[in-house]
């Protein structure tokens, strides 16, 4: 596999009145062509931020104040306005939370999704339309002829769900970035999207970065996971290693306040809330930023930021637990099924 | 640093005390929040205190004068401004300064009554519309929109032309003109706070009509309404200008900014001075008046909320 | 479509009636007729002129009368002057008011809506700070103080334009700088809200990240959302305009209709206030009208809302 996408320290920031609020704080990962990476945090844990950063729309008073964004080998932070605009919907697409208000109401279907196949693919608007109905018929939008033509609001919201991967995927993009792209659906519709979604990374390899505060979303799709906490990445692993075997406590919390059907002992199970609230971004804990709200957090916690301990060679996580000096805390999260 | 003795857990008090302290910091009244968004409003705080000075230069500026509105001086007649008479006096010796400050206070007075008829109008009427609903609420609004559909401004004279010309009856025809935009405001403020869930949440616990009105609507409502009174007075002192200037105002000897503007006029060329300071003195009240109302909507606008 | 357009038509009929009704009876609620203030006539003169005018009929006729006039587009006579009919001043008078308000509200959107996209896209910064200090003065600014001040100052201190009076192009200039000084505050201030809103929508994000330039998002997906307020509020800013033109056509002495309107006013001639207010609510519903059709073509979501205001 070769690194397709490989994001260095990012660091962006906020300048508000009140100060410099660091959304992202020293994030880095990388992503494999055609692999599925899942982002996963409560909101505001710089997540989203983390996905506009890598599209170049962190918009004012939002900054990258550091690091780089590599997309083949190509720094996106140093690229030019003009340069970032032919990544966009090109090489990256993105798709967003909320499929009611992230599609123009005035401007119909067939003119929202041509212009970027007339854009990056230098389509005639014939060529767009036709390209644009297949599109909608591989997203499974039934008489797809006529609905290419309607308005946003004659349509539900999964379907307007589809066309805005229909759009993201207009152009074959070697990355789809999704925020949270069942959040506002029904149960039943958010099972269809992921569903579309992966037969749309199968079918066009396509690499997915899925960005969600729902652990439960991410199990189908995603083969690895990244555990953001207030703008730091806390734990990366496999998809099965974040499951049976994790490692920081903020992550034993997010499995324990997932509900789950095939846990075996069910009955006693209960599901427990991660008590507090994430730190104010604009002074953070000076040490780990977990630590307030962590159970087993010691004093060095909140003194020294903790560095990533490698589990394996696949999954890092930043918890000072996993040093040698560290009392062992025996943890078999209550949320997975342990071992 | 020892660092062996760092792996030592937390003891659990000092970590409650540190949520509490996160806590306690989201926690700001929304009616200091406000305050603290118009304070960083350079505008509109020192129009904030225009308006003061300019309440106590109107009531209180005629006592320390020695000329009254009415008296006339025939010798002294279009002096320019001087010494003795600061803004100079009009074609029968008046002092300006002096009417003036009459014609603010008029102004004021006008400003600030209109708007307090206008407003309780607007409030009882666009609440009631709100709050029944239905096909009251349609009929209620389709009166609305009909008066609507010709200026305000045209409904006040027509008004004036029936009424004789007076403080009282412009105080009256503004009053109850310019109650339309306040009742259309307050019933859709009033239509989604109805549906908001705490309303519901406030239903379902058992509270009366009458509590969910007194304790929930009208305080929510107390924004929008602050804010609409803000650019009602403005628009009711514009108006009392303009009936005075079009000769449908205030009746002689009584002055009025508008009066005075248009006494001017048949002297401009010779007399500009004139026109001059009660024109300032319109533009002076109108854009604190603005100024203040802009300030704030923008302070108590719920969508500017980080 | 066809059932919002006839929903907006009858809406506009009916309120034209009631219109129509209430200043009938504002105006004949007035105490006395218009020919009191005139030295004393004989009770005979009274009488013909009262036949002549049908004042002697019972109101409910006269009202009917004057709807049936109405109908055939006869707004009645005027009692100053008795040899013009409403009609007559309106024929007049309209098509001057007309060509200054147009001129007005051109200059207006010519300069308040690029005012406003520039305040809108400089957002904070010292372009946006500017227009919006120009744009509240705009608004504080009566327009008979405007237009005072604009004739002292170029007709008679720099002489640059007539002070008054009508005939030839230069003579417009002064008036329609004063009548659209309102207008384009009020446009510049609504334009940069309008858009403000829309640039934080969701679908602007969506846009950007196709990879649309700037310039892309703004022409294709900013601007026509931008123009759905500025269209609703057309309507009863042209009224404001109206209204305007009532004092800038007495200053600078225009025989436009805003001037008969007051000058009927002066001379409590009830006829021509009334079937003046009744010709101005039925231009503006008119216009109305128009911009909900207009809007109704902008905006795909109104063909299938129902008929709620």
């Amino acid at each position: 596999m070769n690194t397709l996408l490989d994001v260095k320290d990012l660091k962006t920031s906020f300048y508000t009145y009140a100060g410099e609020v660091k959304a992202v704080d020293g994030v880095s990962f990388q992503l494999d062509a055609g692999e599925a990476l899942a982002i996963v945090g409560e909101s505001g844990c710089g997540k989203s931020v983390t996905a506009l950063s890598i599209m170049g729309l962190v918009q004012d008073p939002g900054k990258i104040v550091n690091g780089q964004i590599c997309l083949n080998g190509r720094d996106l932070t140093l690229a030019s306005n003009k340069e970032l605009c032919g990544v966009r919907g090109n090489e990256i697409g993105m798709i967003f939370q909320d499929p009611l208000t992230s599609l123009n109401p005035v401007l119909s279907i067939e003119q929202q999704m041509i212009e970027s196949l007339m854009l990056h693919q230098k389509l005639s608007k014939r060529q767009a339309i036709t390209r644009g109905i297949e599109l909608l018929k591989m997203v499974g939008i039934p008489a797809a002829e006529d609905r290419f033509y309607q308005y946003p609001h004659q349509f539900s919201g999964g379907m307007r769900q589809r066309v805005m991967i229909a759009m993201a995927m207009a152009c074959g993009p070697k990355i789809l970035i999704a925020d949270e792209p069942t959040t506002a659906l029904d149960v039943t519709i958010q099972a269809q999207i992921l569903e579309l979604m992966k037969g749309v990374r199968k079918s066009l390899n396509t690499a997915i970065v899925l960005i969600t505060h729902d652990l439960g979303v991410v199990a189908g799709l995603c083969q690895r996971v990244l555990v953001m906490y207030a703008g730091k990445i806390v734990e990366r692993a496999p998809i099965e290693d974040l499951y049976y075997r994790p490692k920081h406590p903020y992550t034993w919390g997010l499995l324990g306040a997932l509900p789950r059907l095939d846990a075996e002992d069910n009955q006693k199970r209960k599901l427990t809330p991660i008590w507090g609230k994430p730190p104010d971004l604009l002074a953070p804990p000076p040490g780990c930023r977990f630590a307030p709200r962590c159970q087993y957090a010691m004093k060095i916690c909140e003194r020294e930021v903790p560095p990533d301990f490698e589990i394996t060679p696949q999954h890092q996580a930043a918890c000072w637990l996993l040093d040698p000096r560290a009392p062992k805390v025996e943890h078999f999260p209550e949320g997975s099924a342990a071992l | 640093m020892d660092m062996s003795g760092s792996f030592e857990p937390v003891e659990r008090k000092e970590r409650l005390d540190f949520k509490e302290e996160g806590a306690q910091r989201a926690e700001i009244n929304f009616w200091q929040d406000a305050w603290r968004r118009l304070k960083q409003n350079k505008a509109a705080i020192i129009s904030l205190f225009v308006i003061l000075f300019i309440f106590g230069a109107a009531f209180l500026g005629p006592l320390f004068s020695p000329y009254s509105y009415t008296r006339q001086d025939l010798i002294f007649q279009n002096t320019p401004p001087s010494a003795q008479h600061w803004f100079g006096t009009d074609n029968v010796g008046r002092d300006l300064l002096v009417r003036c400050l009459y014609g603010t206070r008029i102004s004021l007075l006008v400003g600030i009554f209109a708007t307090i008829i206008s407003l309780t109008i607007g409030v009882v009427f666009g609440g009631f519309s709100g709050l029944v609903g239905g096909k009251v609420d349609n009929v209620m609004m389709r009166i609305v929109d009909i008066f609507y559909a010709i200026p305000l401004l045209l409904w006040v004279i027509l008004l004036m032309v029936l009424l004789k010309p007076g403080l009282q009856n412009i105080l009256l025809a503004i009053g109850i003109t310019y109650w339309l935009s306040m009742a259309r405001i307050v019933r859709a403020e009033v239509l989604s706070l109805k549906e908001q869930d705490y309303v519901l949440a406030a239903k379902a616990i058992g509270a009366g009509r009458m509590r969910i009105i007194f304790r929930h609507l009208i305080p929510n409502c107390f924004g929008p309404i602050l804010v609409t009174a803000t650019f009602n007075i403005p628009q009711a002192i514009f108006t009392e200008a303009f009936l005075s200037f079009i000769g449908l105002g205030i009746s002689a000897p009584m002055a009025s900014l508008g009066m005075l503007t248009s006494d001017a006029i048949t002297g401009l060329r010779s007399f500009p001075y004139q026109l001059f300071f009660p024109a300032f003195m319109i533009c002076i009240i109108m854009l604190a008046f603005n100024f203040l109302g802009d300030g704030l909507r923008d302070a108590l606008d719920p969508r500017m909320r980080k | 479509m066809v059932r919002y357009v006839l929903d907006r038509l009858i809406s506009s009929v009916t309120t034209l009636l009631l219109i129509i009704t209430v200043t009938f009876i504002l105006m004949h609620a007035i105490p006395g007729g218009p020919f009191d203030q005139e030295k004393a006539v004989s009770t005979q003169i009274t009488h013909n002129i009262e036949e002549h005018y049908h004042l002697n009929k019972p109101l409910w006729w006269q009202y009917g009368d004057y709807l049936k006039k109405i109908v055939h587009l006869d707004l009645g006579p005027s009692y100053k002057y008795p040899d013009l009919s409403v009609n007559d001043l309106i024929r007049e008078g309209f098509p001057v008011s007309a060509s200054i308000g147009l001129l007005a509200v051109l200059l207006a959107v010519a300069l308040g809506i690029p005012a406003g996209i520039l305040a809108a896209l400089r957002h904070s910064k010292w372009q946006d700070n500017l227009v919006m200090l120009v744009a509240i003065v705009g608004v504080s600014i009566p327009s008979f103080i405007a237009a005072t001040l604009l004739q002292y100052c170029f007709a008679y201190k720099w002489q640059l334009f007539p002070a008054a009076l009508w005939g030839t192009p230069a003579h417009l200039v002064l008036p329609v700088l004063a009548l659209s000084a309102l207008p384009l505050a009020f446009f510049a201030r609504l334009i940069r809200s309008s858009m403000l809103e829309v640039l934080s929508q969701d679908y602007i994000r969506t846009a950007r990240s196709k990879g649309l330039s700037e310039a892309a998002v703004v022409l294709r997906h900013v601007l026509k959302n931008t123009l759905i307020p500025f269209i609703t509020v057309l309507g009863p800013m042209l009224a404001n305009l109206l209204t305007g033109t009532f004092v800038i056509e007495r200053i600078f002495a225009i025989p436009g209709l805003g001037n008969y309107f007051v000058n009927s006013i002066y001379n409590r001639d009830y006829f021509v206030i009334l079937g003046l207010t009744v010709f101005y609510a039925s231009i503006l519903l008119l216009l109305n009208f128009a911009v909900d059709i207009v809007y109704a073509l902008i905006d795909p979501r109104i063909k299938l809302a129902s008929k709620e205001e």
